[in-house]
């Protein structure tokens, strides 16, 4: 039964359909060069958009490689101050597959990695006390889940030529779409700054303090970004735990840990640097005694904690827990020969 | 695979590319048929495999009812194709419903029942291609069509990727013709093709997911009570989310099957100029609304059998459009008040004299706003979460919450809703009873050329968050 109703087709208007699409293509090309040259001549940068897909693409590097694959995780300190290639200079023919993700504690990944069969590799996890505990167990558990239940060719693909976009054009970054950049103007009067996060393809995050300024404290325009991402779950201020909760937990963890040894594989714990009232904070409400100390005894992965190497305390922290990017290959190198020296890590896998 | 992707963009231009071929039709078909179920496929491959299904069953069933010759068996047959169908559709997309609400009653009866409830994962589209395979069926079984000339056209019938995970729901009448003899797109067709593509992008991309749904994500997702304005502000995005979204997608579907030679219908027609409820689901939607019409609503006996019969088949209709939706209470809920909206209107027809002042312009136009008002009221079933959502929404709307202040949105997001509401509803009054084709027809190429160009930059430069489009969750 055919339907009553009409179509385009039958109306289609007429005219010189290519000219107009020629001169169209002609325009777009005009109007996107000219905004192109716009903002980098106000000195914005290209940036890659930090999304799941982002990260789907390095859990399929953990997944797909052997023993030569480090898995790093952690939250923003970890993707702010690990650099991947200042990592392969001083232990080259690692893998790296970076699954940090600012503003959730990387348990879930962790986890993940465990009950991978497929995976044989080194886990380098960046993590606080807080970090550990079951109130954000699952933080990162919606990258986790996005991974398997909906990552496939069709959003490889996607993802691979959004990267090669986002790399090369500074437009498509979202704190500068049109209508973001409209309402600033409305409001502020002004045109947005350079952001002072630039992402990676390998999704280290380079942070320039000294661009942070006209950021600090607007989370809307800035999508993303150690200091404007929102944790996900509660703040270390609110947890708590009790002696029998930590010690079930700390079995939990170590349960998962011994499941990736088991198929040969490492696992190391850093607990990443802090400064300030923030390190105060974290050491009253945690401290180091009671809950790092005796995490580390009872695990049998490597643990590191960052006032164990005093050298990491000459790094200044402008924000109490992220270095600026010219300090952060300093610090990851000092890491790798630390790992190494220790023997939590082979210098080559 | 999302119209506005660059996985699409790619994926399109090699079919283009491969369509034009100098290559025999039955081999060009084979290729849109691949290409269809790589596009399903890029979801989830393996529920292509149910896609297949579907498409064998109602070939076997229609070819059989075609030969068969005893009522009984000509009966059976229909009921193994309604079985197959409504038994997919019913599994996949009801059975996790079914099983709670089913539970929720025992409960109230006092048996306490613990069930495994099932992680099943609903197939995209699965609403819109069994529908349309269930019309093929019902067409050959009540003698209004005959079958399609091969499989190959039937399955590239079912699976025609531009109208496939969202519709417009196809009638093999309208679109099996179209198999038959070789074709590719005119320079017309390409050029307006590519022009409603990238028309249908920039409303998903741009109005709905950009400007839109943060306002009514912000209202509908809280759980602060909004205030009143934050409330209509909301309740108006969504309206215009929705139609954006939905629109959008049914321009790029008839965009890219223009562009490939083939024409599907239209499946909105300006609906918020809509003057009445039942000039409204002749503009929303409209391969839903007259399947429904004409596989439902007449079967059940339509408005020949009298005032009260025809309140109760379009409660039924209006009912069952609505669980389509979706397997939710709001849904149902959002369907049967539909349902309310075209008994009353029937009522009032029946009684209100047809006096000339209905056919002046200013009393149409205004009698136009109240049925967009109405459709709002709707909408916010249709959005909510919950009806306790639902109501604290109504409540705020209708000054019948008290309390202290709610929920407020920035002016940005109050202009934004207000703005684009009173830009669409004007120009929905303005096409009513012309169409988007002629509006162009009327304007030079170049002026053409330079909002095809302002689409694509918006496209191009103005980023939300990733929403798929609403109508890939039914």
């Amino acid at each position: 039964m055919r339907l009553s109703t009409s179509n385009s087709n039958e109306r289609l208007p007429e005219g010189p359909w290519g000219r107009t699409h020629l001169l169209a293509l002609a325009l777009v090309v005009v109007s996107l060069g000219g905004l192109e040259l716009f903002w980098r001549a106000r000195g914005h940068v290209p940036s890659v958009v930090e999304d799941k897909d982002l990260w789907c693409l390095q859990r399929e590097r953990a997944a797909g490689g052997g023993a030569e694959t480090l898995a790093v995780l952690g939250a923003s300190r970890m993707q702010c101050n690990f650099v991947p290639q200042a990592f392969l200079e001083k232990c080259p023919g690692y893998r790296i597959a970076n699954l940090s993700v600012a503003g959730a504690a990387p348990m879930a990944a962790l986890a993940d990695l465990a009950a991978a069969p497929s995976f044989r590799g080194t886990v380098l996890c960046e993590v606080t006390v807080p970090g550990l505990l079951p109130d954000v167990a699952d933080a990162q558990q919606e990258y986790v889940d996005y991974y398997h239940s909906e990552w496939g060719w069709n959003k490889r693909l996607g993802r691979l030529m959004r990267t090669a976009i986002q790399e090369n054009l500074t437009f498509v970054q979202p704190y500068l779409s049109l209508h973001r950049v409209a309402r600033g103007l409305l409001q502020r009067g002004a045109l947005p700054p350079p952001y002072f996060v630039l992402t990676r393809r390998d999704r280290y995050r380079a942070v320039d303090f000294a661009k942070r300024a006209p950021w600090a404290g607007t989370r809307e325009e800035a999508p993303d970004g150690p200091a404007a991402s929102t944790p996900r779950g509660p703040t270390y201020d609110t947890m708590r735990i009790s002696g029998q909760e930590w010690q079930a937990r700390l079995r939990e963890i170590e349960a998962q840990v011994r499941r990736i040894q088991g198929r040969g594989g490492r696992v190391i714990f850093f607990h990443p640097m802090s400064g300030g009232a923030r390190r105060l904070r974290e050491s009253s409400l945690f401290p180091r005694r009671d809950y790092w100390d005796t995490f580390a005894k009872s695990t049998s992965a490597f643990t590191l904690h960052w006032e164990d190497v005093p050298a990491f305390a000459d790094f200044a922290l402008p924000d109490e827990v992220h270095l600026d990017y010219r300090d952060a290959p300093r610090f990851t190198r000092l890491l790798a020969d630390e790992l190494c020296a220790r023997g939590a890590l082979r210098p080559r896998p | 695979m999302l119209f506005n992707s660059l996985t699409f963009f790619a994926f399109m231009a090699v079919v283009l590319v491969l369509h034009n071929l100098p290559l025999p039709w039955w081999v060009r078909k084979t290729v849109l048929l691949a290409a269809s179920y790589l596009f399903y496929a890029a979801w989830k491959p393996p529920f292509v495999l149910l896609l297949i299904l579907a498409t064998v069953v109602d070939w076997w069933v229609a070819g059989r009812l075609m030969r068969a010759e005893s009522r009984a068996a000509r009966r059976g047959l229909l009921l193994v194709s309604l079985g197959t169908n409504l038994g997919i559709l019913g599994f996949f997309k009801y059975g996790k419903f079914l099983t709670e609400n089913f539970t929720r009653l025992l409960a109230a009866c006092g048996v306490e029942l613990q069930p495994l409830l099932p992680d099943i994962v609903l197939p995209v589209g699965i609403s819109f291609y069994t529908f349309q395979t269930l019309s093929y069926t019902l067409d050959v079984y009540l003698g209004r069509s005959g079958t399609a000339k091969s499989l190959l056209d039937y399955a590239l019938y079912v699976a025609f990727f531009p109208q496939l995970v969202a519709g417009p729901i196809l009638r093999s009448g309208d679109f099996l013709p179209q198999c038959y003899s070789p074709r590719r797109a005119s320079g017309q067709q390409l050029g307006w093709g590519l022009a409603l593509l990238v028309f249908g992008i920039f409303e998903k991309s741009v109005l709905a997911d950009a400007l839109l749904a943060p306002v009514s994500e912000l209202v509908f997702d809280s759980r602060a009570r909004p205030d009143a304005l934050a409330a209509w502000a909301g309740t108006l995005a969504f309206a215009g989310q929705i139609f954006c979204d939905f629109a959008g997608y049914s321009s790029c579907a008839v965009g890219a099957a223009l562009c490939l030679g083939f024409a599907v219908p239209d499946n909105f027609k300006f609906p918020y100029a809509a003057v009445g409820f039942s000039d409204f689901w002749r503009r929303w939607h409209i391969s839903f609304s007259s399947w429904l019409r004409d596989y439902l609503y007449i079967p059940l006996g339509g408005n020949r059998k009298g005032r009260g019969r025809t309140l109760v088949n379009l409660a039924v209709t209006m009912f069952l459009g609505g669980l389509w939706h979706g397997a939710s209470w709001t849904f149902v809920a959002w369907g049967l008040l539909h349902g309310v909206y075209l008994a009353g209107e029937r009522l009032v027809r029946g009684v209100v004299p047809p006096w000339r002042l209905w056919d002046r312009r200013v009393v149409r136009a205004a009698l136009a706003l109240v049925t967009f008002g109405f459709v709002c009221i709707g909408w916010v079933f249709f959005r909510a979460r919950s009806f306790e959502r639902a109501f604290t929404v109504l409540g705020s709307m209708f000054g019948l919450t008290g309390g202290g202040p709610g929920l407020a949105l920035s002016g940005f997001m109050v202009a934004t809703a207000l703005g684009l509401q009173a830009l669409i509803l004007p120009c929905h009054w303005a096409l009513r009873d012309s169409s988007l084709e002629a509006l162009v027809a009327r304007c030079p190429w170049w002026l053409r050329a330079a909002g095809i160009a302002f689409m694509v930059v918006a496209t191009a430069t103005t980023w939300g968050n990733d929403r798929a489009f609403i109508y890939f969750q039914f």
